[in-house]
């Protein structure tokens, strides 16, 4: 999927070290990241993937600066690279710089999609508001009008019957296109969408992953695939990232991670998808639950539920290692000490 | 990339935008606005005729009120009061109930609400004509200078949770709230009056100051708003935090909404989201409180009034009563329901405005 790279494309977004902490009580805080790096090319797609609360969504709220007010960046960097080849660093915007950035650069589909729309406002009315926000004001009503109703039929809605309507007056795979719709309005060089299509149905899911891959082409933009559903991720992305615990755990290309993944977390990740289809999106076949944020074990945070542990997991937490020298998006690194004794048997994923 | 995406789709669970149209005769049955007028009209009735009944069970009636009264102040036999009494009132308590109430009823159907029997030869309507403006003036004007600045502090709050004027608001307010706004009205004479001295409660008392007449001056407005002061600090003092603490609640909970985020995500101008996305819908549960507080304060204005001899409905209420004036209490508790009545209305076709999720046209709102 990828495009063909003889050197080392500059990244759209990098992000370096990056700390979250949610404010628990007066004094106590979680660490819901902890030094999170890793790298999105142009046009490419990025799945993340992991258990319920290993981050997350934390990670994408973080990328864009939307963290709600109980959590903070405590530390790292995001840098986003545009269209003219200036570095920006996201961390370091005002909030003045930021509204400006987002959405016409990086807009986010969230997780829940179903109460993104203001109910007292159409669809139509909210579409405009970004669009003339973002032109300070001023733009004819007519090309507003044309750039809603192209940004609609992109996803394939009617533009005339859902400019007009309130979101409670629209399904839920509807409200989750035009999501996407107001999302490609300003043609963003990225996308991050939260589990899109986890509240859908099987068949209004099936519409809206193929939507994507259609859009992708269309609209050119890097995207970053927030899932649980590792089929839905090998099928849409190009490079995945593995979460556990808040850290990035492994990292590589979507092959390399679904035929040799080098830590066992993702590989018992991936034999924990259903074969067939996605009748059970959740992972519930890994035994052993994710650990607490708050009391985590000293040495590698997956060691109480991983066959392969020994003292020395249980020590110091182990680092990402890189694991093969290609080119920058095609590196594959695994945060564990024993990867080279991972040996993935693989099941068949398929998705229909 | 995909080439095979399926191009003929039809959305489950989409429907046409446009509702059909109905019959005409099944539209108005399922007006929403026709079924808020009909249930309004019998709350009004029921409240009326309640209205009756309850005063005729007060201990004793006007004729009996003025025989006692002549007998104390002028030391006049019961005879020659009693005939005074006859000759003075065109009322005759004798006259059985259900006689009275048709009479009540047929007149207030054509808009008649009888004639006094304390102040014999003036209606109570034109009674009510003459009260009504000043409490209407005082408590709306209050009311509306309280619910801007509670609106406006409630969000202030919201937005700046655990700041200085979260905390002072929530003090103070929650502490007038709890006094009642009669017991208020005494502690300003009180302690404003009688010990600080820094009110001068002689000048201030009554609607408007002798020899001024109702014109449109400036002389005439800022003497009735010199006037109205006292009552109208006294409702706005009870009643600013109550709404800057329903505001800050309501604030907080859109806040913490997806589509709020999603607009700071669109990036969206701050004023915008503050206004169309978080203030809109901050205010939508809060507009049928307003109006039902709207009804109430007009009942709470009677021991206000009283104190600072304001002469609007709730001191012709409270005079009336004394002299168990019937009719004029009739009307000035129908006038009372009218308010709270239309004022619900009012509420709910805001509403329905504001919110398209209630549907005007379909009866959706219960
Ligand atoms: N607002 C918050 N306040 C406190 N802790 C939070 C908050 N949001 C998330 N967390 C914690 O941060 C951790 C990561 O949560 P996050 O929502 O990012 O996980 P996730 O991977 O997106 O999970 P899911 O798959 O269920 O969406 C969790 O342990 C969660 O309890
Ligand atoms: S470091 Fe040790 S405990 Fe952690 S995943 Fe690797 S083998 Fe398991
Ligand atoms: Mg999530």
């Amino acid at each position: 999927m990828s495009p063909e790279t003889t050197t080392d494309p500059a990244p759209v977004l990098s992000a370096r070290d990056l700390e979250v902490a949610y404010r628990t009580g007066k004094d106590t805080r979680v660490r819901a990241l902890r030094g999170v790096s890793f790298d999105l090319y142009p046009d490419s797609s990025l799945a993340l993937v992991g258990e319920s609360g290993s981050g997350k969504t934390t990670l994408g709220l973080a990328l864009l600066r939307l963290l709600p007010t109980l959590g903070e960046i405590t530390g790292g960097s995001v840098a986003f690279t545009g269209e003219d080849g200036a570095t920006k660093d996201v961390t370091a915007m005002t909030a003045q710089q930021l509204r400006r950035w987002r959405w016409s650069e990086a807009a986010m589909v969230f997780q829940g999609a179903q109460n993104a729309f203001n109910p007292v406002l159409t669809v139509g009315q909210q579409m405009a508001d970004t669009l003339l926000d973002h032109a300070h004001g001023r733009m004819p009503r007519r090309e507003v009008l044309e750039r809603s109703a192209e940004a609609l039929r992109s996803v394939r809605l009617e533009p005339r019957r859902v400019l007009g309507s309130y979101p409670h007056e629209l399904s839920g795979g509807m409200k989750q296109r035009a999501l996407i719709a107001t999302g490609l309005l300003l043609r963003p060089r990225l996308l991050v969408l939260d589990e899109p299509t986890t509240a859908l149905d099987i068949l209004t899911q099936r519409t809206v992953i193929d939507l994507l891959a259609e859009l992708r082409v269309e609209y050119r933009f890097a995207m970053i695939f927030i899932s649980h559903d590792l089929a839905l991720a090998a099928e849409l992305a190009d490079r995945v990232v593995t979460m556990y615990a808040g850290k990035v755990i492994e990292t590589g290309t979507t092959k390399d991670i679904f035929t040799a993944p080098k830590h066992p977390y993702t590989s018992k990740l991936i034999n924990a998808v259903p074969p067939v289809t996605g009748d059970l999106p959740e992972l519930a076949s890994i035994p052993g639950a994710p650990p607490s944020l708050a009391t985590l074990p000293p040495g590698c945070a997956f060691a109480p539920r991983c066959e392969l542990a020994t003292d020395e997991c249980r020590e110091a937490e182990p680092e990402l290692i890189t694991l093969t020298q290609r080119p920058a998006d095609m590196t594959h690194a695994a945060a564990c000490i024993h990867h080279d004794q991972v040996h993935h048997e693989r099941k068949v994923i398929a998705r229909a | 990339m995909t080439a095979d995406v399926s191009t003929s789709e039809a959305p489950p669970g989409s429907r046409p935008h446009a509702r059909p149209r109905a019959p005409l005769g099944h539209r108005i049955y399922h007006s929403f606005i026709l079924r808020r007028l009909l249930r309004s009209l019998f709350v009004v009735w029921v409240v009326a005729s309640g209205v009756f009944l309850m005063v005729r069970l007060l201990p004793g009636n006007p004729v009996d009120v003025y025989i006692n009264q002549q007998i104390a102040l002028y030391g006049k036999s019961y005879e020659q009061a009693a005939a005074e009494a006859s000759n003075f009132f065109r009322f005759d308590p004798a006259t059985p109930i259900w006689r009275q109430y048709i009479d009540y009823l047929v007149g207030l159907v054509q808009g008649d609400m009888g004639t006094s029997i304390a102040t014999p030869g003036v209606t109570v309507t034109e009674k009510i004509a003459q009260h009504l403006p000043w409490t209407l003036y005082s408590v709306g004007l209050a009311l509306l200078i309280s619910i801007t600045i509670g609106l406006i502090l409630g969000m202030i709050m919201a937005y700046r949770r655990g700041g200085v004027i979260d905390h002072a608001v929530s003090i103070i307010g929650s502490g007038f709230h709890a006094i009642p706004n009669y017991l208020l009205a005494i502690l300003i004479v009180v302690v404003g009056a009688v010990q600080l001295e820094i009110i001068d409660y002689t000048r201030m008392r009554g609607n408007m100051s002798p020899g001024v007449e109702p014109e449109f001056s400036l002389r005439f407005l800022s003497d009735i708003g010199y006037h109205a002061t006292l009552p109208m600090i006294t409702y706005i003092l009870t009643t600013v935090g109550t709404w800057a603490l329903i505001m800050k609640a309501s604030t907080t909970q859109v806040l913490g909404e997806d589509y709020v985020t999603v607009a700071k995500a669109r990036g969206l101008k701050e004023s915008r989201i503050q206004t169309n996305y978080v203030g809109r819908n901050a205010l939508l549960p809060l507009i049928a409180q307003i109006a039902t507080q709207a009804g109430f304060i007009v009942g709470g204005a009677i021991f206000v009034e009283q104190t600072f001899s304001y002469e609007g409905v709730g001191l012709l209420l409270f005079e009336s009563i004394n002299t168990r004036d019937y009719p004029t209490i009739q009307g000035v508790l129908l006038v009372v329901t009218v308010t709270v009545v239309l004022a619900n209305l009012a509420a709910d076709l805001i509403n329905a405005a504001l919110d398209p999720r209630i549907r005007l046209g379909e009866g959706g709102a219960a």
